[in-house]
């Protein structure tokens, strides 16, 4: 007589896995509202960014001058002409690390994307394909391999920060194949369930969902949140309020301006020298 | 958190900026800073925005020399421009004419109510009639100008208009209110239910109308309703109807549906406002095509049959009355049988229509109200129907499931 094999299977084996799963949506749940959240936040700084660089870069500028000529002229009337070598070399320092800085960010606002709703809906299935395959376990015992995970997360990571739709799309459709076409080695995607692995694993996800949990709270409570629900409450009221404040800043600025030219005619009596 | 957590694909989100030098963080920090504190700042105001809908260019250029250096104008010589410049910009008020060519100043003002409902609308016309006027302030116009307007009439409309704008706008404006999390928002609204029913707490209905208003002048639908309810019944506050439809409005421009539920009951039964059966048809439609649920379905299947505020239509009566049925209301269930058994707007059917009475005789949720008209409508149709019939109408009674509602 033919009998059907029985299967036995270790129950917490199995309640571990439905654990692990609704962690994991719980998960991702969290990460797209996070995601969507964030997006929009930094669309309106992106945006604010770009209609205020001119006039802030121009004002941390005059800043850096008007701080560097008031040291410069006090070590001028000490005497001291180390300090005020020192005091050149700082604001030197400063004005190209503040350039660098507002450079940076201009780059960072080109790249920002803000994503529509189907875009969105798109980026909630592209997270829950990525976050079925992530495993933060997986090669935890394989050096060699731990390298290529990391490059990969940090490649995942790094395209939902600049809400790049397409690489994220590429990775979710084919990881094999990003890696490969990255140069990078091959990893093993399919699942070798533990009893001890989905322990740990599902301890990691609970660790993630508090900190991610935090992050939204955070983001919620933000100067940056409040500006950016004002923002889509008030159709336009973004580049009312940039004008508004550029006319604040070319005051702030003429100030600046006046000082800067006192203090270098300052410099000049007494070192009979221009000053940068 | 560990280096491998650090390395994982799902981890604490930060972005691009987040990660970048101190000095990127704190100019972009600087600049929301400074610009947020600007919006809070009672100063800024921006520019009204003023709409004017006109086909002839000798007014239309008139109130554009009139309203220049006061408002940002839009100009419009037609129905279909003004509604597309509405929806492109965020418009204050709008001027237009009632009779032109294609769209009229009506339908305008009728299309801009339904997509901005706190928009301000003031009618110009030179041939005044009672109905056009009758119609252009049930449709919520503000102003009614005649041609030829004076200079001191039409600024002193457009600037009440505004004015009063502006002050409907502070509620929903952030830049004048502290932003509060949603999440509060709900808790203040919960914690004003839990003093209105005594839940944990001692009844207060005072208190709860308190913790209504906190989340509602924050715009906070539900709260906005449940204070409009506490004004409609008088509790916690002295009864009100006028204040009562103010915040139903106000949560219904956010299509919260209880709020339109309740603003077609004030319709049709005349609280607070001229009872008015269309205004009341057009909430309870809004409020059932939002999930307010079955007691709107019903309404609408009544006034549908009735012809009361719609022309009659037993097809949509039947339309209507068939999703609150499903639902386990026991009038509709009545009142659907009726259509089945005379075959109003639907195929006459006796095992349906005694599926119906059935029901509604012994609905769980509480029995249809007059058990004898029941019994004797049942007895009527019993007396029509063949064995079968009525084994076939027993059937589908067994085979009923109520949808989940509420």
């Amino acid at each position: 007589m033919k009998t059907s094999p029985v299967i036995y299977a270790s129950p917490e084996l199995e309640q571990l896995r439905h654990l692990v799963a609704g962690a994991r949506s719980q998960l991702v749940e969290l990460e797209v509202e996070y995601t969507k959240e964030k997006s929009r936040v930094d669309a309106v700084q992106a945006v604010l960014f770009r209609l205020l660089r001119e006039h802030y870069q121009k004002r941390d500028g005059l800043r850096l001058t008007v701080d560097y000529r008031r040291k410069f002229l006090d070590s001028l009337t000490r005497g001291d002409s180390k300090a005020a070598k020192q005091a050149e070399q700082n604001f030197e320092q400063a004005k190209t690390q503040s350039d660098k800085d507002y450079e940076e960010l201009a780059a960072a606002a080109d790249k920002k994307k803000q994503l529509t709703a189907e875009q969105e809906t798109e980026l909630t299935q592209l997270w829950k394909k990525l976050v079925k395959l992530y495993h933060p376990d997986r090669f935890a015992n394989e050096p060699d391999k731990l390298e290529t995970y990391h490059k990969l997360t940090a490649a995942i990571n790094q395209a939902k920060d600049d809400g790049d739709i397409e690489t994220l799309r590429e990775i979710a459709e084919d990881p094999e194949g990003f890696l490969f076409r990255k140069g990078w080695a091959a990893l093993d995607f399919s699942d070798k369930e533990e009893l001890n692995q989905l322990r740990r694993l599902h301890e990691t996800l609970q660790k993630e969902i508090a900190a991610v949990a935090e992050s939204l709270k955070n983001l919620r409570e933000s100067p940056d949140h409040e500006l950016c629900k004002i923002v889509e409450q008030k159709p336009g009221v973004l580049d009312e309020l940039a004008v508004e404040r550029a006319k604040q800043l070319e005051i702030e600025n003429a100030e600046l301006e006046k000082q800067a030219e006192r203090l270098a005619e300052e410099i000049k009596k007494l070192s009979g020298q221009s000053t940068s | 958190m560990n280096e491998k957590n650090n390395h994982a694909l799902v981890r604490r989100p930060s972005s691009a900026v987040e990660k970048a030098a101190p000095g990127v963080k704190r100019i972009l920090s600087g600049m929301v800073t400074d610009t947020l504190a600007l919006a809070k700042t009672p100063s800024f105001k921006r520019r009204g925005r003023l709409l004017i809908v006109d086909h002839e260019e000798g007014p239309r250029e008139s109130l554009r020399v009139i309203f220049k250096d006061e408002y940002d104008l839009f100009m419009a010589e037609d129905g279909v421009t003004a509604i597309e410049l509405a929806q492109q910009h965020d418009i204050d008020v709008v001027v237009t004419e009632i009779y032109m060519p294609g769209i009229s100043g009506i339908d305008v003002l009728e299309r801009l109510k339904y997509m901005k409902p706190d928009i301000e609308v003031i009618i110009m016309t030179g041939f005044e009639t009672n109905d056009t006027r009758r119609s252009a302030l049930r449709l919520g116009a503000c102003g009614y100008i005649n041609k030829p307007f004076d200079i001191t009439t039409i600024r002193a409309a457009v600037g009440k208009a505004m004015q009063r704008r502006m002050l409907e706008s502070k509620i929903s404006d952030a830049g004048t209110l502290p932003v509060v999390a949603d999440t509060d928002l709900d808790n203040w609204c919960q914690t004003g239910y839990k003093y209105l029913f005594g839940e944990g707490v001692a009844k207060d209905a005072v208190e709860a109308a308190k913790w209504f208003r906190k989340a509602a002048e924050q715009n906070h639908a539900k709260a906005q309703c449940a204070l409009g309810n506490c004004y409609c019944s008088g509790e916690g506050v002295t009864k009100d109807y006028v204040e009562a439809l103010n915040w139903y409005r106000k949560a219904a421009e956010k299509s919260y549906a209880g709020a339109e539920f309740r603003l077609g009951y004030c319709y049709r039964e005349g609280e607070g406002v001229a009872k008015d059966y269309a205004e009341a048809v057009k909430w309870f439609r809004r409020a059932a095509e939002h999930g307010s649920g079955r007691q709107a379905e019903y309404n609408l299947g009544v006034f549908y049959e009735k012809g009361e505020g719609v022309a009659r239509d037993y097809a949509e009566a039947v339309k209507w009355y068939r999703k609150a049925a499903e639902k386990d209301h026991a009038k509709a269930q009545y009142n659907l049988g009726v259509c089945y058994e005379k075959g109003h707007g639907v195929q006459q059917n006796f095992p349906e229509a005694y599926k119906l009475y059935k029901l509604a005789a012994n609905n769980r949720l509480g029995p249809f109200d007059d058990q004898e008209i029941i019994a004797g409508i049942l007895k009527q149709i019993v007396a029509r129907m063949t064995a079968v019939e009525i084994a076939e109408g027993e059937r589908r009674i067994r085979e009923f499931h109520p949808q989940n509602f509420e």
